[in-house]
C-alpha cells in the first residue's frame, strides 16, 4: 500500500508538472517535434482539447501519425498566430468548446496565412485541420480552395483536385449544351 | 442516390498522362465543405463543379447538401427578373447576376409566377393549341407544356381563376391530382380583370389582384369552395391610385403594401380558419430613403410592379422609362435594379440551389406551385 501511495504521489506530481506547462509537444508522421501553446491548441482543436483533458498528451511528443511535418508546422503556426491575434480578455473568457457560429469571412491575417501556401501544402493543411477538428482553420482553408475554383473550367478544376473525369464525352457534351451559360470562358 | 466514396482509403487509380498534380484526394467531408462555400450569387460555379465528376454531382444533388447550402448562404439570391414589355407580347429575362438563360425572350406569353427554379408561362398562341401553360426551367433552358398531369410524385392542386367580360362573371375551379378531376366552378357575379401579379397563398386561400383600373382583390377559398371579391382599405383606394402589392406572412396574415407620398403604407388582414377574415388593420408607415433617387412617390407614374416575399422586397417602376427600383419594405432601403426601360410587371427569379442536369442526375420532379391565374 505504501508503494502504491508513493506511485500515486509521483503520478500526481507528474500530472501537476504537466498541467503547469503552457505548451504541448506534437510529433509529425516523419518524427519532427513542434511546440504549441496549450491554451490555443485546446481552444482551436477539438481533438487536441480532448487529448489534453484526457491526459493523453505525451511530454516527449504526442504522435500525430496522419500529419506530415510541413502541415503540422502550419497547424502550429496557425495556433500560435491565432493566440496572438485575440485580445487577452477574450482569451481569459474563452473555453475549449468550439465556436459554432456561422461562417465569418477570413480575417486579413488568415487570408495571408493561406495565400502564401503552395497548392499541395494547402491541401495537406485542410486534411490536417479536418483530422484535428479545427473548425475555424477548416473554414478558412476550404474558403480558400473554393475561391481557387472560381473562373476555372471543369478540366482545370479536375487538375487542381487531381480527379479523373468519369463522364463520357457524350455526357459532357450534353451538360455543356444544357448549361451553356455556366461554361463560357471568363 | 448512393454517394460514391472519395475517401483516401479508396484512392482512385493514379492519374493518367497530362495530370501532374500530386494533391491528395480529399475525403468527401472536405469536398462537401469546399463546395458548400461556392458563392450562391454566382450559380455557374455549382454547375461547373457538377460536371467535374460523378461523385461531385451526387454530393451536389444530395438533398442534405442542398439544405446545408441553404443554411450556409441564407435565402437564395434573385438571379434576374421576368418582365413583360408594354405594348409587345414579349416576356424578357432581365439578369441581375451572371446567369443568363439560353432563351432570353419568349414571344406571345405572359409570365404567371416563378418558384422553385421554375417559371410558369401562359402562352396564347402556341403551335399546339390556342391557350397553354408552359413550365420553363431557365437554368437548364428546358420547357414543358404543362398539363400538370405528370408534375410530381406527390399529389398537387392547381387553381384556375378567370373572368369573362361579356358575361360579367368571375369563376374558379380546382384540379386535384389525387382524383384527377376539376372541381365544380365557384363563381361570383362581377367582372374582375386579373392583373399579371402572381397569386398569394395564405391559409389555403388564394388572393389575386385585379388590374389597376378596378383595384380589387379576388379571394378563392378552394377548400370551401367559395369565391369572392373584396376591397383594399378605403385609404388605399382613395390615396394610392389603387396600386398595391400583396404578400403572405407567417401566422396566416395577408400583407398589403402601397406607396403613399414618401412612405410605404402597410396593412394587414388576418385570415382565420374557415377563411374568416378580420377587417384591414393599419400596421405601419415606412419612410423611404430615396433622397438620391428621382422617385416621385405618390405620382401616378410610379406604382408597384412586383415583389419578392423571401427577400421582403417590393419593386416599383420609375417614370419616363427609367427602369425599376427595389425597396426593402421593412427598412425602406432603396436600390436601383435597372435604370433603363419601361416595366409594368416584374417577377423575380431566385436560384433554387439545385443543379438541374436532368439527363445525368435522374429526372427531377417538376415542382410548380399550385396557383395558376389566367385571365
Amino acid at each position: 500500500m505504501e508503494v502504491d501511495k508513493g506511485k500515486g504521489e509521483a503520478e500526481e506530481t507528474r500530472k501537476v508538472a504537466e498541467a503547469d506547462r503552457d505548451t504541448v509537444t506534437l510529433k509529425s508522421s516523419d518524427g519532427k517535434l513542434f511546440e504549441v501553446s496549450k491554451e490555443a491548441a485546446a481552444r482551436l482543436s477539438t481533438v487536441l482539447a480532448g487529448m489534453i483533458a484526457g491526459g493523453s498528451i505525451d511530454d516527449n511528443g504526442t504522435d500525430l501519425k496522419q500529419i506530415g511535418s510541413e502541415a503540422l508546422e502550419n497547424v502550429v503556426d496557425y495556433c500560435n498566430k491565432h493566440a496572438n491575434s485575440i485580445p487577452s480578455a477574450a482569451l481569459i473568457s474563452s473555453s475549449i468548446s468550439f465556436n459554432t457560429a456561422p461562417f465569418k469571412e477570413p480575417e486579413e491575417w488568415e487570408r495571408k496565412f493561406v495565400d502564401r501556401l503552395s497548392h499541395d501544402a494547402l491541401f495537406d493543411l485542410v486534411e490536417a485541420a479536418n483530422f484535428l477538428g479545427m473548425e475555424r482553420l477548416l473554414d478558412v482553408t476550404c474558403h480558400k480552395i473554393s475561391e481557387m475554383m472560381k473562373g476555372k473550367s471543369p478540366d482545370q478544376i479536375r487538375e487542381v483536385f487531381n480527379i479523373k473525369n468519369d463522364y463520357t464525352k457524350e455526357e459532357l457534351e450534353e451538360i455543356r449544351q444544357e448549361l451553356a451559360w455556366a461554361f463560357y470562358d471568363d | 442516390m448512393a454517394r460514391p466514396p472519395l475517401d483516401r482509403d479508396q484512392k482512385q487509380p493514379p492519374p493518367e498522362d497530362g495530370n501532374t498534380s500530386s494533391a491528395p484526394h480529399l475525403c468527401e467531408d472536405i469536398v462537401r465543405a469546399i463546395l458548400l462555400r461556392l458563392p450562391a450569387d454566382e450559380p455557374e460555379h455549382l454547375f461547373r463543379a457538377a460536371s467535374v465528376c460523378k461523385p461531385w454531382l451526387s454530393i451536389l444533388c444530395d438533398s442534405g447538401f442542398r439544405r446545408s447550402y441553404h443554411r450556409f448562404h441564407g435565402v437564395p439570391p434573385v438571379l434576374g427578373f421576368l418582365t413583360t414589355e408594354p405594348r409587345r407580347n414579349l416576356t424578357r429575362f432581365v439578369p441581375s447576376s451572371r446567369f443568363t438563360p439560353g432563351t432570353v425572350t419568349h414571344e406571345d406569353v405572359d409570365p404567371i409566377d416563378a418558384r422553385h427554379g421554375r417559371v410558369l408561362l401562359h402562352t396564347y398562341l402556341s403551335d399546339i393549341r390556342e391557350d397553354a401553360l408552359i413550365a420553363w426551367d431557365p437554368i437548364a433552358d428546358r420547357q414543358w407544356e404543362c398539363d400538370h398531369l405528370a408534375c410530381d410524385r406527390d399529389s398537387f392542386l392547381v387553381a384556375f381563376v378567370g373572368s369573362d367580360g361579356t358575361e360579367a362573371v368571375t369563376s374558379a375551379t380546382l384540379y386535384s391530382s389525387a382524383t384527377s378531376s376539376w372541381s365544380e366552378f365557384s363563381s361570383t357575379n362581377s367582372f374582375a380583370h386579373l392583373s399579371l401579379k402572381p397569386a398569394t397563398l395564405v391559409n389555403q386561400m388564394i388572393f389575386y389582384t385585379t388590374r389597376r383600373s378596378l383595384g380589387k382583390i379576388v379571394c378563392y377559398d378552394y377548400r370551401a369552395p367559395s369565391l369572392r371579391i373584396i376591397d383594399p382599405p378605403d385609404k388605399v383606394r382613395l390615396l394610392s391610385f389603387r396600386d398595391f402589392i400583396l404578400l403572405p406572412e407567417d401566422g396566416g396574415r395577408l400583407v398589403l403594401v402601397t406607396l403613399h407620398l414618401t412612405s410605404l403604407d402597410i396593412w394587414v388582414l388576418e385570415i382565420g380558419i374557415r377563411s374568416r377574415m378580420t377587417a384591414w388593420t393599419h400596421r405601419s408607415n415606412v419612410d423611404i430613403r430615396c433622397s438620391a433617387l428621382s422617385i416621385e412617390p405618390g405620382h401616378s407614374g410610379t406604382f408597384p410592379v412586383g415583389s419578392c416575399e423571401e427577400h421582403g422586397r417590393i419593386y416599383f417602376n420609375r417614370d419616363s422609362h427609367d427602369g425599376f427600383l427595389s425597396i426593402h419594405f421593412k427598412s425602406g432601403r432603396v436600390s436601383v435594379v435597372t435604370s433603363k426601360g419601361e416595366f409594368l410587371h416584374v417577377i423575380p427569379f431566385t436560384a433554387f440551389y439545385m443543379p438541374t442536369t436532368p439527363q445525368l442526375a435522374g429526372t427531377y420532379a417538376l415542382e410548380i406551385p399550385v396557383c395558376a391565374n389566367v385571365s
